[in-house]
Formats: C-alpha cells, sequence, structure tokens
C-alpha cells in the first residue's frame, strides 16, 4: 500500500470542502471492507483519503415525506437491528441478515456498498426492486437520481458519481399494507460469500388479492442488476396463488438465457433461479398472509 | 517368501473370512525388518497395557492454549527486530519457458534496497526437495511453472521490496506448457525434467485378478477423479532470520524444522549446526508447510546483508506456490461374490505431479498401497502413473493420496451394495480388516485393528439419531440422503525409515525439562508429549515443560505428516521418560528396598504395588537422588518396524500399524436452488489410546468439516497454468454457517506399538466424510457423482439432464 494524507472531517460539509479541493487524488473510506482490498491490490492510488466514518449526520435510518431514508452511513449491523426495516421492509432486511459476515456487517455501510456497485453487491439489486432514488451531494449542489440511472458507469468509477461528491443517502418510497418485498441470493457458503446470483421483487397488490404492480430484479447477470419488464408484466393481473405465479418461474430462465447464454455459469443459473424467485414468491405469499 | 494370498487357487471363492482371520494363513515377509530399536530398555509391558491412566486419557488444557486465546501468541509475521530487512521474491509470470534477459540493476540501485540477488549469489547447492532435489532454489534458466523464484530482494521497507521488485526487468523465451497429463505423457511433449515427463510409477499385485474376476457374481467398475485443491492455512507462509552468536537462525511457520536446517546449511555450503532453525507459532499447515517456503530465501538474504530479515508471503503468493493436493483420475474395478465376499479390484490411477516432485513419490506410494480400502482382498492389481507438468506444484495435504482414493475404494464399497441389495455397513464388515488379515503387500495385521468397531458404533449412532419416520426433508423442494465413508491410514512414512528422538531431564524440583524435534502446529503435540511424559515418569502434567522444533537443542523429529507425531515422537518421548526412570527406579529400590520392577511412580509418588504403605514421595525422591549425586536423564528415539518395499510387487510392511475410520453424512440437497447442506456427521475414529480425547475430537471436528469443504465446496481453478482463485473469497473453504452438527466418536483398540498404544488421528479425521458426502448426494438426489467436488452446478446440470 502506497503512502497517503488522511482527513478524518466532522462535519459533511468539512468533508465537501476537502472532496472538492482534491478531487481527483482522493479517496472517500467508510468501512473501508471494498477500498482497503483497492488500495491493497494497487487498484486505486490516492495521494489522500477522506475518512466519513465519522459523520454522524449520515448515520440514520428514518421514515418522512413518504419515504424511507436511509443515511450512506449506516452499516449493515445496524439495518439488521433496525425495527423498522425488519417490520416493513422485510427484503432489505433479509439482505442486511445474509451479507458477509458479523465483522463485514459491522463495518461495512449502505454508501460503500451503493457507490462500490460491484456486480456481486447486495444492496444495488434489492435497491432497485424498491424503486429507489439516491441522494448525492457536492459544493456545487444537491442532485437525485434513481438508482438505475446512477448505476451507469463513469469512467473509474461503477456508477454516476463525480469525483467531488458524497452520497448522502438512499430513499425508497414508505412501505404499506399493499406492499410485499423478498430477496434471494445464492453464493458459494453459508457466509462470506459472494453473490452467485440474486433476484428481488416488489410486489403491490389489489383489494382481491391480485398483483396490481411489479418490480423485479436480477443480480449477478449483468454489470448491473437487470429488471425484467417481462417478468414483471406476466406478474400484474395475476392472483396471489402459487399455482397461478408458478409458471412464471419459466420466464426467469429465459431472461437468463438471454443474458448470459454463452457464459459457463449459464448452467447453473438458468436453474438456479428459478429456486431464487419461487422462494421470493413464497415470502411475499408470507407476508401477505396468504400462504 | 510364501504369502499363500498370492496363490490364486486361494483366491477365489474358498477363502472366507474365518479362513482369513486365522493368523494361519500365512507369515509377513521377513525381508529387510527393520532392527529393533537400539534404545536400552523398553517400558515394561505391563505398564504399555495399563488403561488405568493418570494423565493420559485426561482432557488437560492444551500448553499453547491461553496465549492464543489471549492473543499473545507471536507468529512469525508478528516479530520484529532492531534494522530489520523486508524480503521479497521476484517470480515467474509463464508457466515454461527459459529466461532470455534479466535485468536488476534498476532495482538494486533504489536507495533503500540492502541487496538484490540472483542464483549466482547461492554459495552451496541450489537445489531442494523433501525427496527428490528438482525444485531450484532460484532459477537458474528455465522456469517450470507460474511463481518460479528468480530473484530476491531486501530492503529497508515492504514498499520499497515491491517497487524493487516492479523494478527487476525480465524477458521470456516462452515454450508450450505441458498442461495436462495425456500432453505429458506423449512423445513429442517438452520434457519437464530429464528425459521423460513420467514422474513415477508404480505396480502392487497379488493373486491372480483375471481368474478372480471370472469367479465374481458381481463386477462393478467405474472411474473417479479429484481435482486440485488447496491447503488455505490461516497464516501464510512466513519467517525471519538473523545471526545469534554466529549461527544463522531462522523462526519460520514449518511443519519440518530438522529438514529446513539441512536445506539452508547445504545451500549456503555450510555445516548443520551452523544453521539453527526454530519453529515459530504456526497457524495451520495441514502438508503445505513441509515443503521449504520462506526458509531458504530468508537464509541467503541474511547471509548475504548480515541483517535481520523478516519474510511474509501475501495471501496470494502463498496460494501460488505452495504445494497442492495432487489432481488424481482413478479407475476401479471391483469383483464380488453374491454373498458380498470381494474376491479382486483391478485398479488404475494417475496424478498430476505438477512442476516439481516435492511430497509426489510420498503419495503415489501411500495412495497404492491404501487402494483397496479397509478389505480384504485376495487378488489385487494396482497401477499408477504422475506425470510431471507445468501446473503448480503437488505436495502433501493432510492424507498423502489417501483422501483422494478414498473417493473411489467407498464409491465402489457403495456401489456395490446397491448392486448386491446388501446393507452398506454389513457388506463393509464382511470384507473389513480384521487382526490376522493379510493385505496386499503381504503383511499381516497383528494388533489394534478397530475397523469393525467403528462401522458398528457408528451404526449405533445413526439408529439413535434417525429413524425411517423422523428421517424426513425439512422442506417440499428438499432431498435428504445418509452416506457412509470409511478409510485407513498407516501412521508414519510409507516403507521408509522415519525416526524421531526426545531427551528428558527431571529436575531437582520434579519439573521436567522436555526436549523434542516435534513441530506443534496447532495439532497440539506439545501437549501430547507432556502428557505421555508425565505418565511414564509418574509425574503431573503442569510438570513437564516441553521445548520443541528448535535445531539447536531438541533432537530430530522428522516431519509433522503423515499423522506420525503422536506414535513416533510420542513413543521416543516415552523411552526418553523411561530412560530417565530407569535411574529414578534404582534409586528408589534402594532406598524403599523394594526391587524395582514392583514400584509404581504416579502422580508423584513412588510405591511398592504389593504393599503400598512402603512408598515416597517424588520431592523425596530426587532430594535422595541429589544426596547421592544421580541425575534422571533420558534420551529415547523410535523408528516404526516397517521394511522397504519389493520393487516389483510393492510387498512388505509399510506400516506398523493403521488408524481405521467410518463416517455418516446427513445432508439435504435443495432440489430448486441445488443447494447442499450437511446437516449431521457421525465420524468414528479408532485411534488406539486416545492420549487427548478432547484434542481427539477437535481434531475430527476440524477434519470433518475440511472433508465437506473437500466433497462440495472446494476446487482449484486453473488456466495455462496459472490459479485463478487465490484468496478465501473464491477459493471457498466452509465457514461456521457451513459446519454441521458433528458426533466424533473414539474407538480405542489395543496394541503395543506406540506410546501406550496411541496411533494417530490428524489425517483419518478428514477421510471419511469425503466419500460419505459424495454418498449422500447419491441417496438424495439418484445420482452418481464419481468427480469431486460436487458442486451446486454440477448438481444442477446434473439433475437438468435426468429430466
Ligand atoms: C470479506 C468480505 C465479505 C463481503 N461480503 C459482501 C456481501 O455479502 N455482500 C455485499 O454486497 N458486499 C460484500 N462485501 C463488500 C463490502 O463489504 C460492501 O460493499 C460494503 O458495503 C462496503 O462498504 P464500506 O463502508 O466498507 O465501503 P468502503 O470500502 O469504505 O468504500 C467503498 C467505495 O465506496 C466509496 N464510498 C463509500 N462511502 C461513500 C459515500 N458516502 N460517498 C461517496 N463514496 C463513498 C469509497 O470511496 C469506495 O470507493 C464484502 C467484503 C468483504 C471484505
Amino acid at each position: 500500500m502506497r503512502a497517503f494524507n488522511f482527513f478524518s472531517p466532522e462535519t459533511v460539509e468539512e468533508a465537501l470542502d476537502l472532496l472538492s479541493q482534491h478531487q481527483d487524488s482522493i479517496a472517500v473510506i467508510a468501512g473501508g471492507t471494498d477500498l482497503i482490498i483497492d488500495l491493497n491490490e494497487g487498484g486505486k492510488k490516492p495521494d489522500y483519503v477522506l475518512d466519513i466514518s465519522q459523520l454522524k449526520e449520515l448515520d440514520y435510518i428514518s421514515e418522512s415525506d413518504g419515504m424511507l431514508h436511509i443515511g450512506a452511513n449506516t452499516t449493515f449491523a445496524t439495518l439488521e437491528k433496525n425495527e423498522l426495516i425488519s417490520e416493513y421492509y422485510p427484503a432489505i432486511a433479509k439482505m442486511a441478515d445474509y451479507m458477509g459476515s458479523p465483522q463485514i456487517r459491522e463495518l461495512g455501510t449502505v454508501g460503500g456498498n451503493v457507490v462500490s456497485a460491484s456486480v456481486a453487491g447486495d444492496s444495488p439489486t434489492v435497491f432497485l426492486a424498491y424503486d429507489a432514488t439516491v441522494v448525492l451531494q457536492s459544493k456545487r449542489g444537491t442532485r437525485e437520481m434513481s438508482i438505475e440511472e446512477f448505476n451507469v458507469n463513469r469512467g473509474k468509477f461503477r456508477c454516476q458519481i463525480e469525483d467531488d461528491e458524497l452520497l448522502i443517502e438512499v430513499k425508497i418510497p414508505q412501505a404499506n399494507s399493499n406492499f410485499a418485498t423478498a430477496y434471494r441470493k445464492f453464493g458459494k457458503r453459508k457466509s462470506l460469500a459472494i453473490v452467485v446470483l440474486a433476484t428481488a421483487m416488489r410486489i403491490e397488490r389489489d383489494r382481491d388479492n391480485r398483483i396490481k404492480d411489479a418490480r423485479v430484479t436480477l443480480g449477478a447477470v449483468s454489470l448491473h442488476p437487470m429488471r425484467s419488464p417481462k417478468i414483471e408484466k406476466a406478474l400484474i393481473g395475476k392472483k396471489l396463488d402459487m399455482e397461478e405465479l408458478e409458471p412464471v418461474l419459466q420466464l426467469y430462465t429465459e431472461e437468463i438465457d438471454a443474458a448470459i447464454a454463452s457464459r459457463p455459469s449459464v448452467v447453473y443459473k438458468r436453474e438456479g433461479i428459478r429456486g431464487l424467485a419461487k422462494g421470493c414468491m413464497m415470502d411475499v405469499l408470507e407476508q401477505y398472509g396468504l400462504v | 517368501m510364501k504369502k499363500n494370498v498370492r496363490n490364486p487357487e486361494q483366491t477365489t471363492a474358498t477363502i472366507d473370512t474365518s479362513v482369513r482371520d486365522s493368523k494361519v494363513v500365512t507369515q509377513p515377509p521377513q525381508r529387510k525388518t527393520v532392527e529393533p530399536q537400539e534404545v536400552p530398555a523398553q517400558p515394561q509391558k505391563s505398564e504399555t497395557l495399563d488403561r488405568d491412566f493418570s494423565v493420559l486419557g485426561k482432557n488437560v488444557n492444551k500448553k499453547d492454549a491461553y496465549e492464543k486465546v489471549i492473543g499473545k501468541t507471536q507468529f512469525a509475521g508478528d516479530m520484529k527486530r532492531p534494522n530489520m530487512l523486508y524480503g521479497g521474491v521476484f517470480r515467474s509470470k509463464i508457466p515454461a519457458g527459459f529466461i532470455d534477459h534479466l535485468d536488476i540493476s534498476k532495482a538494486a540501485a533504489i536507495p533503500g534496497v540492502a541487496c538484490v540477488l540472483t542464483y549466482k549469489d547461492i554459495p552451496g547447492l541450489n537445489q531442494t526437495g523433501i525427496i527428490i532435489k528438482d525444485e531450484p532454489i532460484l532459477v537458474e534458466n528455465k522456469i517450470r511453472r507460474i511463481g518460479d523464484a528468480i530473484c530476491l530482494v531486501a530492503a529497508e521497507t515492504e514498499e520499497l521490496v515491491e517497487e524493487a521488485l516492479n523494478a527487476i526487468e525480465i524477458e521470456y523465451d516462452e515454450i508450450e506448457a505441458v498442461l495436462t497429463i495425456d500432453r505429458a505423457a506423449e512423445a513429442d511433449s517438452p520434457k519437464i525434467h530429464g528425459e521423460t515427463n513420467l514422474h513415477q510409477s508404480k505396480h502392487l499385485f497379488c493373486g491372480d485378478v483375471d481368474a478372480a474376476f471370472e469367479q465374481c457374481d458381481v463386477i462393478v467398475e467405474k472411474t473417479y477423479s479429484s481435482g486440485m485443491k488447496s491447503h488455505m492455512f490461516i497464516e501464510p507462509d512466513a519467517g525471519l532470520a538473523e545471526y545469534v552468536n554466529g549461527i544463522l537462525t531462522i523462526y519460520v511457520s514449518t511443519q519440518n524444522p530438522h529438514f529446513d536446517r539441512g536445506e539452508v546449511a547445504n545451500m549456503l555450503a555450510i555445516s548443520h549446526n551452523k544453521v539453527n532453525v526454530i519453529q515459530a507459532a504456526t497457524g495451520g499447515g495441514f502438508g503445505g508447510k513441509l515443503d521449504i517456503g520462506v526458509q531458504c530465501h530468508l537464509g541467503l538474504l541474511c547471509y548475504h546483508t548480515g541483517r535481520p530479515i523478516k519474510m511474509v508471503r501475501k495471501r496470494e503468493e502463498s496460494t501460488m506456490v505452495s504445494s497442492k493436493r495432487h489432481p488424481m483420475t482413478m479407475h476401479y474395478k471391483t469383483g464380488a461374490k453374491k454373498d458380498g465376499t470381494i474376491l479382486a479390484m483391478k485398479i488404475h490411477m494417475t496424478g498430476d505431479t505438477g512442476a516439481y516432485a516435492s511430497y509426489g513419490p510420498a503419495v503415489i506410494t501411500r495412495a497404492v498401497v491404501h487402494a483397496t480400502g479397509p478389505y480384504y482382498v485376495p487378488n489385487v492389481d494396482i497401477t499408477a502413473e504422475f506425470y510431471y507438468t507445468n501446473n503448480p506444484m503437488s505436495g502433501a495435504f493432510r492424507g498423502f493420496g489417501v483422501p483422494q482414493i478414498s473417493i473411489a475404494h467407498e464409491g465402489q464399497m457403495n456401489a456395490l451394495a446397491r448392486e448386491l441389495g446388501m446393507d452398506p455397513i454389513d457388506l463393509r464388515i464382511k470384507n473389513a480388516h480384521r487382526v490376522g488379515t493379510i493385505l496386499p503387500t503381504g503383511q499381516e495385521l497383528t494388533e489394534s485393528v478397530g475397523f469393525v468397531e467403528t462401522l458398528e458404533a457408528a451404526r449405533e449412532k445413526m439408529n439413535e439419531l434417525f429413524n425411517d419416520e423422523t428421517y424426513q426433508p425439512s422442506a417440499p423442494n428438499k432431498k435428504r440422503g445418509l452416506g457412509i465413508g470409511c478409510m485407513w491410514y498407516g501412521i508414519g512414512n510409507t516403507g521408509l525409515p522415519n525416526p524421531a528422538g526426545a531427551f528428558v531431564e527431571v529436575l531437582g524440583d520434579c519439573s521436567v525439562n522436555l526436549l523434542v524435534g516435534c513441530a506443534d502446529i496447532g495439532q497440539g503435540s506439545t501437549t501430547v508429549m507432556a502428557q505421555i511424559c508425565a505418565e511414564e515418569l509418574g509425574l503431573n502434567y503442569e510438570d513437564i515443560n516441553v521445548t520443541y522444533a528448535h535445531t539447536m537443542v531438541t533432537p530430530e523429529g522428522g516431519a509433522t505428516s503423515a499423522s506420525r507425531q503422536t506414535f513416533i515422537s510420542g513413543k521416543a518421548t516415552q523411552n526418553a521418560a523411561y530412560m530417565a526412570k530407569q535411574t529414578l527406579m534404582e534409586v528408589a529400590s534402594d532406598y524403599l528396598k523394594v526391587p524395582a520392577e514392583r514400584l509404581i511412580f504416579r502422580e508423584r509418588k513412588i510405591w511398592d504395588r504389593e504393599d503400598p504403605d512402603t512408598k515416597m514421595t517424588y520431592p523425596m525422591l530426587m532430594m535422595e537422588m541429589r544426596r547421592i549425586g544421580k541425575l534422571a536423564l533420558g534420551v529415547g528415539s523410535y523408528n516404526p518396524k516397517t521394511t522397504y518395499l519389493s520393487p516389483k510387487d510393492m510387498s512388505g510392511i509399510p506400516f506398523e500399524v493403521y488408524s481405521y475410520a467410518t463416517a455418516i453424512v446427513d445432508l439435504e440437497v435443495n432440489v430448486e436452488t441445488y443447494e447442499t447442506e450437511v446437516k449431521n456427521v457421525i465420524s468414528v475414529h479408532d485411534v488406539g489410546t486416545a492420549v487427548n480425547p478432547q484434542m481427539v475430537e477437535a481434531q475430527i471436528e476440524g477434519g470433518v468439516v475440511m472433508g465437506i469443504g473437500f466433497a462440495l465446496f472446494e476446487d482449484v481453478i486453473l488456466t495455462r497454468g496459472r490459479i485463478k482463485n487465490l484468496n478465501f473469497s473464491d477459493y471457498i473453504i466452509p465457514a461456521a454457517m457451513d459446519a454441521p452438527k458433528i458426533y466424533p466418536l473414539i474407538v480405542e483398540s489395543e496394541g503395543e506399538a506406540g506410546p501406550f498404544g496411541a496411533k494417530g488421528v490428524g489425517e483419518p479425521a478428514l477421510i471419511p466424510t469425503i466419500p460419505a458426502c459424495a454418498d449422500a448426494v447419491e441417496n438424495a438426489v439418484g445420482i452418481h457423482f464419481g468427480n469431486l467436488p460436487i458442486l451446486y452446478i454440477d448438481i444442477a446440470r446434473e439433475m437438468n439432464r435426468k429430466r
């Protein structure tokens, strides 16, 4: 690891000043569980490292204005233990539960996960299903964009963040009793496993227990998590009943075939995805009390 | 020499267990039998077999536990010295070729770089290797694998080492890399060493297989294979070298300090007593720290700079160049009668040696000797060929080839049981090794064969845990299966001398200095030696201080491998303790006026076995020793009673004793996501006497989890000789959440060999879980998998192919 200067500001404002001063030679560190690896491997060679882990301003989980706000510095351990999350946002709770290991959850932050935007990252797949918006801030001002727009590579970043920007929070529409959400992933072991395959869904039902709206996402099948309009369309209008939902599983396989037909891993993914998706469907039915 | 079992007439169905179990069948071959020990006197038999122990069999705390728990243990990577340099290695990036051009001048000119060394700076032998010295310490010209060491750098900081390594300029003349055994065997393939790529071949035979197959009612023929595996010891290779009073002293994470000493001294062309190798606390080895790692490089850099120097391999470097488990392919043909009696086995196996021999010769020999499994087979024909390639170097890895062949011999037993409609445990019991069994090598098993007991104990536990009604999958999308696997394992090196020694001194205050060569890599040999020593002397465990693996003060211990240290260093320790005790016995006998052989030494007291009131305390005895001017000193050594194996048919006595084990695995396969989950494992081990039952259980538990990793998770991914998954993030070993509920059970078979009848469990602990996992998957989903590991992707592929 190369030597660097280390800043540990106490306010977001201070942090943004430093960022704008050293734009092209500074790296932000939150939990460091991704960044340290980059530094060790020489993927990043910054002259300055900006530690934002002391910014308590960015550590919050709250509901307001019809949205759930998750501050960038929220660790996975905090998410895992938060009652609002475990009660009303089951897919986020599940993701936090199964992320990394206790040590990694203690350090790793939502902001780090979203900005790293790794193919194998958990949160992008989940947040995309939740129709999340990211809030970015720099000395130049604040901007918001959907996670879909955000997850597009820009130079050295796997997302749209600018050199002088901080991710402030991720926000998603507040849960209500018509929403059900689910997330399932497959890794090569039960903990500390890179995501091999993942899928998430957010279902909105109508009064007759039919699917009114659906957002379905697939993780670890392309550069970034993708939505599947095809599956979503097939789900809309279906009765919330396993028998009726089950035929849709075949579409998952078709989507995988279309996305990664020539990769060796397709052998597993095209089959395994149905198992994960069915798990999600069962979670959804359970949340609605329909099983 | 006469071996009745090799007589074809005897090998047909007429042989039944009663015949072969009687000792009348034959005598073991008597050539080149090792001479009896030169130790003056052996502990008396009555004491050896006395199972009423005061220290042995007790779960005393491990000697190293406290320091480790509080985080005080110093590993080599934690060590620091004033004026210390850091070392690094410049390695080849191609698998095969020649060095065309090498320029170290830019690197050497960097301020803060102490030296850059090449092979030209080696004053002595530029060759290393545990059995065959075919690996250069620094490459002279020819490159045989990715990661071959070419130059060494010493610098003031780790960053400068990196900088210097990046400044070394090299051009290669690349040639075709030999990446498969098939290619290696072809006449026109490039030769990695010498004239042929055939590293070794073996042929073990007895009886007449072809004739015997004709007598068989059932024949099962299958091919099995096992991929390359990485040890993934948690602590990467590390060491520190410095001169202490003119002696080149190397603290190193190692399993093999005495071997290391010789290699370093030979490289520097200095005498062996000018090098002192001291084992640093070692964070796991599993066979991967038997070869030379950083030792020679540290020695050379220290020799040239005269300064203390430390080297700690990065994880990627460690995985890249430490030895790997041999990938093997095994073709088995097994024939049996309708009643399950096995008559014949014909086996052919091949293995990928990689670029250097390492422990390859030991792996091929041991695999061949164990290939039948723990079953009596009168007609056997086993051939094996191992080839050099430009792949990573294969070597020793917990089990020396036996884990691989266990996949096959157990796969065959399970296939045979299915074919015959027989209970797989009954089938095994029918053919099991017992006292009196003659092995394909002609050796007769004379004692300590607890295999059947392991099978019975496993069955009993299985019936207790599961019954037909309660044994159900935990969810509708899961299938559940039970599988069984067994193994046998010869303790010590195969058909080779492999002695170890010990020194004992009982001090005036009744405390003891015990010096053993044996490296403790966390398995607990230090604790075991102390228990054995205390038991023999009649002292307490706490009285014994053990100095180990320190070549200037401890005698040769041999390698911590082959599950040999409890058996061999343990016996040496017992012998040394007994020698010291003889002096103590004489003195006590004079003092108490009781014949020496009637004296009992136990828990710091000495008494007359026929009159317990005639007694003295140990402190009194030591006072008496001082008064008459005697010292309680002991030297002991032990070399297992084996013979060299015949080059013709591999007959002989490869091992003095064998450990046995049976495992039962209960697992579930999710047929929608193809995940496997091992839920319960029963693993029963015949260890002779369990010196420390808790540590035996710990070995079993660790072995079970590693066995699950072997069978269901672990696989080195190679592309053109390069390991792609060098890290824990992508070389997947099981973690805590993947561990099942484990039932470790101990069987104590009786025998006189070894210290108080103890055998070994280090490698056996791993083995039976592997084939048992494969069997359980087959029983769960109804598909036979002969290639291990069985990954989720394989299950997905096969289950969907079937549909
Ligand atoms: C052993 C191990 C297991 C893991 N398991 C998982 C897993 O199961 N699932 C998973 O998704 N990930 C996993 N990860 C990856 C990692 O832990 C997560 O991505 C984590 O959320 C990163 O957060 P962090 O705070 O540690 O980020 P850091 O390493 O501090 O930062 C990551 C990146 O984000 C940038 N950054 C961080 N915060 C901000 C901000 N507020 N504004 C702008 N830029 C920012 C940094 O500059 C850096 O580029 C694992 C990592 C390890 C080492």
